[in-house]
Formats: structure tokens, C-alpha cells, sequence
């Protein structure tokens, strides 16, 4: 347990900068110190072999309150520049650019280090480099230095290595490797689009365990300069099995592709773990960009084209999709229930006077085209405060969510004859006909616009991204013709009676088709609920669920009640009452991302990396008491940083080859659902959730803990060592003393 | 296996689902006071400023001629790369002599770097043998903000409608390095040739570099 403890402490002593012992050797360059930074060139090791690589360490050591750029140095400064002066025979390749924070500077923000920054550089000594000749290598270079004002500095570097093997140089210098190398971007096999909406910009990334629930911070930093406003905020929202970032759009946008670095802090139980990841994002296809167009959808709605055609089509043909798009929604799960239910009703009342059925139309012409108009203001409102909202903002509250879920599934109760609206008429649709009823009418399309809104945001993209691009006034009329398209079908009923006489005579159909349509709003209830499985994971689930149990209980008692007397109807109607206050407090509080979904048990065979078996104690301690050496891997399918960990550390050639030559075992636990026995050993390391990994050496030698982000030449690094325990635990001892 | 029945499980939920989700959830940040990008081809925004001779300056007395503003902070190290090499001054020479109106603007904030009072910036023209139209003072940092000036030298041309063409860099090579001047393509002056010739501007937005001007951080 010591020795486990001591090993823990190993990322902290990452980050000390433990540099003196690098002047003992004499061919180590002399470090520059200038005012603000304190430069230093150094190899990975004293050697290298012809045909192979050396890596170099810019090492910049920046004065507090000063800062040194990244590649894109975002609003304002320069990156450092190397100008190497190398031997026929050497060749130097691009400077690896650890992921870089996001320093503000007024209302400006620029990308790069402070505290130190670490550029990486390999030097590729060519096959035919005579043996035993001494590797001459030097380099000009410059930086710009940052607080308040900038100032360009630099020096000059002179460092020789050895064609000798290059074996690890001490264990300093490993460390502040590794250090660099866990801040580089990895790749990954994530799929990456580009959506283009206006000046806004989204990235949508997805790939498996990728969970936006347990992301704490998302940052994205683009390597082309003016692509994306560095200072404007960036919003992290869910998306199918990934996450997008909306962005602001810089100077000199790129509709078309998007590269950077996207590095995302993840909330694990043992604290948060950052690591960054190389993003290609293309702009998504055409398909689905057609404004109004029932096609298949992109992640976010909008697809590139409709970006590019929102900024591009005029006042007049927005206004013409928004109509359009308007027609369409009537025929939403969402809508066409409760639109049927008034048709219905129409034809039911034929023979009331034309006026009557013509202001009845009017009515909820007037309720649409209110409740469009609110949300248009509100939105603008929004916009106008520099609120980043864009259409279905509202869905972005989980209780809305819920809410929604809801009101579906009570309408849907409705259709399907559990409980009836104004003690027994006909339900929702019938209002028509009490007298007076214009109000029921104007709520009915209240009512329908409301429930509309799910589904408006898939198709709406390219009318509302326009609108929201445009003056106050511009906006709002895209959004009464999105109205206005909306009430149109029921409009044109109510105002030519001859449609109504073309429909099928009332009869037993219209109870059977009622009932029917009860189901395409459960549908749209069971959608609202998976909505909410992404954005609240299981316990939002739970609580919307036995929401809806309390909302069919109050019903139920309600019914029951009805014929009862006065004092039993007061007692029902309040337990109603209760039930329906209880089912929304129980999702009032939800939040976004408090658990995430857990799909997916990691268990199988990998496609690549070395081979593993399921983990269990026994089988462990087996091995141990045999004295095999062991690798334990604790995982789960929503832990990025455990999934990530493994395609770039342990998936890779030299790793299987490292563990099949050692006769390692791999035993890879998945903690996904949760195990007591993964639990029990997490506890016994002092961790209280995953990713672990810990390295058995052969015989009876204390475990190797690794640390939580692992790196290819960490893994490499600490197979290397297990044959060498004793010498590792030495070192150990000496780092910490 | 699970992987199938997960992807199974996302195609029946795709087709209503995809768009919904990406619309939904994420709570709503708030934007910083975000700086009001001025547009090519729309009206540059008004200013009137004072000058280093006690003189006001407002962009509307300009309408009928090109305007060129430059802003400046003559410590930063980009700054004088483009005055240590005459570059600068040899731009406004050849603009103001064909008649172009050449405004130098300093945004920096009392007690920052590059802010001087008039009688300073006098010397720093004469020294530095500048030919600027006029110096003009911006401590509140108003006018940079309006027009989104980021960095020194960040460089706007207006054209004689009073519509913005151009803005951004000096030139395209974004390095404190004298040397590099040479082998530099300027933008002001390719924008120039441009208006001259009756065409568009090519580059109207380029990347503006240097240092970032030094506002006034209690106004914004």
C-alpha cells in the first residue's frame, strides 16, 4: 500500500521542473535567459542511431505573469519560430504544439502557455550517417514574451549528440517528456462535422463513449487563424453518441473545414482530466439542408448548405420556406393529433353558420400566430442581450423537457378516452362547439404551437437561422409566416366550407381514429424521455417517468371522483392536485449532466492491441500467486479518458509486441454498470472510480500504478522498467525524498 | 454485439431524434460584451476625435476621399518593425501625396503602453519622419471598439462613400522580424491598386497582427 501511495504522487512530480541536473552534461546546450523566459533545447537522449528519431524539447520557462503563443496565437501575438542549422544527413520536422489555454486580455483572448510551454520537435538522422560521427545541432529561436505589452526575444542553441543507443536520458528529462507528450493532441477515430448557420458555427464530433454528460469544459482551438472568434464563448451541448460545440464564426471564416484542437476536461470520479484531441471537421453533406424539406436531418438541424443558403436567400423566399415550413409542421407527430382532433370537430359542427366556423378559424389563427410572435420576441430578446439561443433554446432546460413529455403523454391520455377536458364533452377538439367557445379555439392554437416546437427545430433550420441573422423586425416576420403557413390548413377549412363537405361524414371512424392518434403523441412522449436520458442520464428518467405515474394516478382519482359527493369530489380533486404538483417538482430540479448514460460493457476482443481476458479477482490472484506479470486495465464505456487511453497507449504495435515478449496477462475490467470486485480493487489503490491501471511485475514485487492519461511512451516507459523493479523503486525513493 | 444493438437502437431513434438533440440542452452562455464587428461594404462608423494639434477630426468632413486609419502604439515591437524600416512612413508619403486622407489613431489608455500626450506625438512624427494626415487621440478607446481594432497596427481604408473596404493587416507576414518587410505582400497598398483600378478589393479581411491594443479596461 506504500508503494502504491508513492506511486500516486508520480503525475504530481510531473510537474516540477527539475532541470539542474540537465547542466551536468556537457553536451546539453546552454540555456538563454532572457528578461521574461528562460529557454533551454534539449534532447530526449545523449544518442541517437542512424535511420532513427530524436526528439527535441523547446523548453520555455515563462516569468509569472507573462506568456509565451500557440501555433494560432488567436487575437493578437506570434508563435515561437525555430530556424535549426543541421548537418546534411539530419532533418529536423514541424514543432509539435502542446493544446494551449485560453488567455483573455480585455475583451480580447489569445491562445497560448504561461508558466513554462513545451514544444516538441523529432530530428531524423539518416541511415547512412557515418557511426561514432558526432551529431552537430543548432538552432536560432525566437519567441514573443506577453503581459500587458510584448516583447520578441531569443537566442541561439548549440547541443551534439552521439550515434550511440539512446537510451532514456534520467528521469527528469523522461518526466518533462512525458509531460509534453500527455499535452499533445491525440488522435482518435471520431467522426467530426462542420455546420455553418449564419455567424454561428457548430462542430459536432461523436464517436463511442464519447458522453457529453461528464464533460466539465470543452474548448476549441482552431490552427487557422479568423476562422473562429477566439474571444466569443463556446456552448457544449449533447448530441447523438457525442457532443457539439457552437461557435462564433471569426474574420475570415472557412465554411468548409474546420482543424484544430478540441480538448475537453472530463469529470471522473477521482477529479477532472483534461487531454486534447485532433479535430478534422468537414462541412456536412447537402442533404437535409433544404429548408422545410421532410429529409433526414443532419446532428444539428442545419446542414452546411443550409448555412451557406441561409446567408444567402433573400427576405422574400425566407418568408416563402418559413410558410412552407409552416404547412409541414402540421403534419408533425406532434401536431397532426391535436390538428385532427379540431378537423374533427369541424365536421362534426358543419352545420353551424359559416361565420361562426369562420371566426372559430380566426381564433386560432390568433393563438398560433400569439404564441409564434412570443417566442420570436423572446428570442430576439434573447439575441438582443447576447444570449447564445437559437431555436429549440427552450429544449435545453431538461425540466422543459419534461414538461413537454408531459403534456404528450396527457394529450395522448386524452385521445385514448382516459379522461375527458370540461367534464365530458368530446375532449380537446370540442370546444367548438360550447358557446362562446373562440377562446377554446384561440387556445386550441395556443395549444398546437406549442406543441409544435419539437419538431420545428429539424426543419426550420435555414428559415429561423436566417431570421435570427437579421434586424428585430425581419425576424419577427419570419416567424408569423412560419405562423401563418401553420394555421393555414385549418384556415382554409374554416373559411371554405365546401373542403369540409369533401371530408368523410362523422361516424364510428372518428372514435377509432381518435384513439389511433392517441399513439404518435406517446411516441413523441417517448422521444421527450430519451431527450432526456442524454441530457439528465438515469435519474432524469426516473423522475419523468414516475412524473407521468402521478399524472395517470391524479387522473384516475379525478374520474373517480367525479360522481362522488361534494366532500369525496374536494378530497379526489386535491389529491389530484397533489399529484400533478408532485409530478413537476420531481423533475423542477433537473439539471444537465448529472449522470450519464452507461451503454455499451467494454468486454470482448479489441481489434487491435494486445489481447486481454475479462478481469476478475480470482483470476488475478491466480496469476499473482504464480508470479506471472500482470496488467489490470479498469474501464468503462462512458469514460472518454479510459477509452482514449487505450487507442493511443495501449492499442498500438509496440505495446502488444512489449506485453506478448514479457508474457504479460491483460486483464481488462469493466466497470460500466458498476462490479463490486473492480470497486474493491479501485479502493484498494486509493481510487474512487476509473480509469486504473496498475503493471505486476513478475514474482512478488510491489504493483506499478500508472497514471490516469496514459501515453505510448509512458507504457513503453514502464514496461521497460518492470523488468528492472528494484531500480525503478530506488528512483522512486530518491524523487520523493 | 452491444455495439450492434446500440447502433440498431440509434437508427430507430435517428430520424426524429438527431436534429431535436442538437437543437436541445447545454445551458445558454452568456457573451462577453463582444466587440460590434464593423462590415466591408457597410458605412464605416462615425467618429470625431481630437488631433495632436488640438484640431477635431470627424470621419464625415472626409466624405469624397479615401480614408486610411492605421492604429498605432509606437512601443510595440510591430509597430516598429513597420516604422523602423520607414515602411510605414513610406506608405503614408505615397498615399497622403495622391490626395488620400492617412489618420493615425492611438487607443491606448492613459498609463498603458503607447499612450502620449500631444505634444509627444509631434516629436514621435517628426523623429520617426512620419507624413500622416493627423495623429488622433482615442484614450477611452470608443472609436477602436467600434471599429474592432484588435491590434497595433490594425489598418481600415474607407472609401470616398464612407463605406469600409478593407481592414486588417499591414501586411501578411505576421512576424516582429525587420527583415521580413522585404519579402512581404502589403495589403494596404494591394487594396489600394484595387480601388484605383475600379475593382473589389481581393483581400478585404485579412489577419491583423501584432500587439493587442492597450484599451482602457474599465470602459468596456
Amino acid at each position: 500500500m506504500r508503494r502504491a501511495g508513492q506511486a500516486i504522487r508520480f503525475p504530481f512530480l510531473l510537474t516540477i521542473p527539475l532541470l539542474l541536473a540537465l547542466a551536468n552534461t556537457a553536451a546539453w546546450a546552454t540555456p538563454v535567459t532572457t528578461d521574461h523566459v528562460t529557454a533551454r533545447l534539449i534532447p530526449e537522449s545523449a544518442g541517437v542511431r542512424p535511420g532513427g528519431t530524436l526528439w527535441v524539447m523547446l523548453h520555455l520557462k515563462i516569468k509569472e505573469g507573462w506568456h509565451t503563443y500557440w501555433r494560432n496565437p488567436g487575437d493578437s501575438g506570434e508563435p515561437p519560430h525555430i530556424r535549426w542549422t543541421l548537418p546534411q544527413g539530419v532533418e529536423a520536422g514541424d514543432i509539435q504544439w502542446p493544446y494551449p489555454d485560453p488567455l483573455p486580455y480585455g475583451p480580447l483572448l489569445n491562445y497560448g502557455y504561461s508558466g513554462e510551454a513545451l514544444h516538441l520537435v523529432p530530428l531524423r538522422l539518416a541511415q547512412d550517417w557515418p557511426e561514432g560521427k558526432p551529431v552537430p545541432i543548432r538552432a536560432k529561436v525566437g519567441w514573443l514574451a506577453c503581459s500587458d505589452i510584448c516583447v520578441p526575444e531569443g537566442g541561439d542553441f548549440e547541443l551534439t549528440v552521439t550515434t550511440a543507443e539512446g537510451g532514456p536520458a534520467d528521469e527528469s528529462t523522461a518526466a518533462l517528456f512525458q509531460k509534453a507528450r500527455a499535452r499533445l493532441p491525440v488522435k482518435t477515430g471520431w467522426t467530426a462535422g462542420l455546420d455553418n448557420a449564419g455567424d454561428r458555427i457548430v462542430l459536432t464530433v461523436a464517436g463511442d463513449g464519447l458522453n457529453a454528460g461528464r464533460i466539465e469544459k470543452a474548448a476549441f482551438f482552431p490552427y487557422k487563424w479568423g476562422v473562429v472568434e477566439p474571444s466569443a464563448p463556446q456552448t457544449l451541448r449533447p448530441a447523438p453518441n457525442g457532443l457539439s460545440l457552437e461557435m462564433t464564426r471569426g474574420q475570415t471564416p472557412d465554411s468548409q473545414r474546420l482543424d484544430g484542437v478540441l480538448v475537453l476536461t472530463e469529470a471522473l470520479h477521482d477529479g477532472p482530466v483534461t487531454r486534447a484531441y485532433e479535430i478534422a471537421a468537414l462541412a456536412q453533406s447537402e442533404k437535409g439542408a433544404a429548408a422545410g424539406a421532410p429529409a433526414p436531418a443532419s446532428a444539428s438541424g442545419t446542414g452546411n448548405a443550409a448555412g451557406e443558403a441561409a446567408a444567402k436567400i433573400g427576405v422574400l423566399k425566407a418568408l416563402l420556406f418559413a410558410i412552407v415550413g409552416g404547412l409541414i409542421l402540421n403534419l408533425m407527430p406532434c401536431v397532426f393529433p391535436v390538428l385532427s382532433m379540431k378537423a374533427m370537430a369541424l365536421i362534426r359542427h358543419a352545420e353551424q353558420a359559416p361565420r361562426t366556423i369562420r371566426l372559430h378559424g380566426v381564433a386560432y389563427a390568433a393563438g398560433v400566430l400569439s404564441c409564434f410572435a412570443v417566442l420570436a420576441g423572446l428570442l430576439i430578446a434573447l439575441k438582443a442581450g447576447g444570449e447564445a439561443a437559437g431555436w429549440g433554446f427552450q429544449l435545453q432546460s431538461p425540466a422543459f423537457v419534461a414538461v413537454m413529455a408531459y403534456l404528450f403523454f396527457l394529450l395522448g391520455l386524452n385521445l385514448s378516452g382516459f379522461f375527458e377536458i370540461g367534464g365530458g364533452a368530446i375532449g380537446v377538439g370540442d370546444r367548438l362547439a360550447a358557446r362562446g367557445g373562440y377562446s377554446g379555439s384561440y387556445f386550441t392554437g395556443v395549444l398546437a404551437a406549442v406543441v409544435s416546437t419539437p419538431c420545428t427545430a429539424p426543419f426550420m433550420g435555414v428559415a429561423l437561422g436566417f431570421a435570427l441573422t437579421q434586424s428585430a423586425p425581419v425576424s419577427l416576420a419570419v416567424f408569423l409566416a412560419l405562423g401563418v403557413g401553420f394555421a393555414l390548413p385549418y384556415l382554409l377549412l374554416t373559411f371554405v366550407p365546401a373542403l369540409v363537405r369533401r371530408l368523410p361524414r362523422p361516424g364510428a371512424w372518428m372514435e377509432r381514429t381518435r384513439q389511433f392518434l392517441a399513439f404518435p403523441l406517446y411516441a413523441s412522449a417517448a422521444w421527450l424521455v430519451w431527450v432526456l436520458s442524454i441530457q439528465t442520464g438515469p435519474d432524469g428518467v426516473l423522475a419523468a417517468l414516475a412524473g407521468m405515474v402521478l399524472i395517470a394516478f391524479g387522473l384516475w382519482l379525478w374520474n373517480t371522483v367525479r360522481d362522488a359527493g361534494p366532500r369525496g369530489r374536494l378530497l379526489g380533486r386535491s389529491g389530484t392536485a397533489v399529484a400533478v404538483v408532485a409530478a413537476l417538482a420531481l423533475v423542477a430540479g433537473l439539471g444537465i449532466g448529472s449522470t450519464p448514460t452507461a451503454p455499451q460493457p467494454a468486454a470482448g476482443q479489441s481489434a487491435s492491441g494486445p489481447k486481454y481476458e475479462r478481469f476478475s479477482s480470482e483470476r488475478l490472484a491466480a496469476l499473482r500467486a504464480g508470479g506471472k506479470p500482470v496488467f489490470v486495465n479498469m474501464t468503462a464505456a462512458w469514460c472518454i479518458t479510459c477509452l482514449v487511453n487505450e487507442r493511443v497507449a495501449l492499442s498500438s504495435a509496440a505495446v502488444t509486441e512489449q506485453f506478448e515478449a514479457q508474457g504479460i496477462t491483460y486483464l481488462k475490467g469493466d466497470w460500466t454498470n458498476g462490479d463490486p470486485e473492480i470497486t474493491a480493487l479501485l479502493e484498494s489503490f486509493g481510487r474512487s472510480g476509473v480509469p486504473l491501471y496498475v503493471l505486476y511485475g513478475a514474482g512478488s514485487t510491489t504493483p506499478t500504478l500508472l497514471p490516469q492519461l496514459l501515453t505510448e511512451s509512458l507504457v513503453l516507459d514502464a514496461l521497460r522498467d518492470l523488468s528492472g523493479k528494484t531500480k525503478i523503486t530506488a528512483h522512486t525513493n530518491r524523487r520523493s525524498s | 454485439m452491444t455495439t450492434h444493438a446500440m447502433n440498431r437502437r440509434d437508427l430507430l431513434l435517428l430520424a426524429g431524434t438527431t436534429a431535436l438533440v442538437g437543437a436541445a440542452s447545454g445551458p445558454l452562455d452568456l457573451i462577453r460584451p463582444a466587440f460590434a464587428a464593423p462590415k466591408i461594404g457597410a458605412g464605416a462608423p462615425a467618429f470625431t476625435l481630437p488631433d495632436s494639434n488640438g484640431k477635431t477630426h470627424s470621419l464625415a468632413e472626409y466624405q469624397g476621399k479615401t480614408v486610411i486609419l492605421e492604429w498605432t502604439n509606437h512601443l510595440c515591437p510591430y509597430v516598429a518593425k513597420h516604422y523602423g524600416t520607414e515602411n510605414m512612413q513610406a506608405l503614408q508619403r505615397e498615399t497622403t501625396g495622391s490626395g488620400i486622407v492617412w489618420l493615425s489613431i492611438i487607443s491606448s489608455a492613459p498609463d498603458t503602453q503607447g499612450y502620449v500626450e500631444a505634444a509627444e506625438a509631434n516629436k514621435l512624427t517628426k523623429d520617426r519622419k512620419a507624413a500622416p494626415t493627423a495623429v488622433l487621440f482615442d484614450p477611452k478607446g470608443k472609436v477602436g471598439r467600434s471599429y474592432d481594432a484588435r491590434v497595433t497596427p490594425h489598418m481600415y481604408i474607407i472609401d470616398a462613400k464612407g463605406s469600409l473596404v478593407y481592414m486588417g493587416g499591414i501586411d501578411d507576414t505576421p512576424t516582429a522580424n525587420w527583415d521580413d518587410i522585404k519579402t512581404a505582400k502589403n495589403y494596404v497598398r494591394a487594396a489600394l491598386g484595387d480601388m484605383s483600378n475600379g475593382r473589389p478589393v481581393a483581400s478585404a479581411v485579412t489577419r491583423a497582427y501584432g500587439c493587442t491594443v492597450k484599451y482602457d479596461m474599465s470602459s468596456s
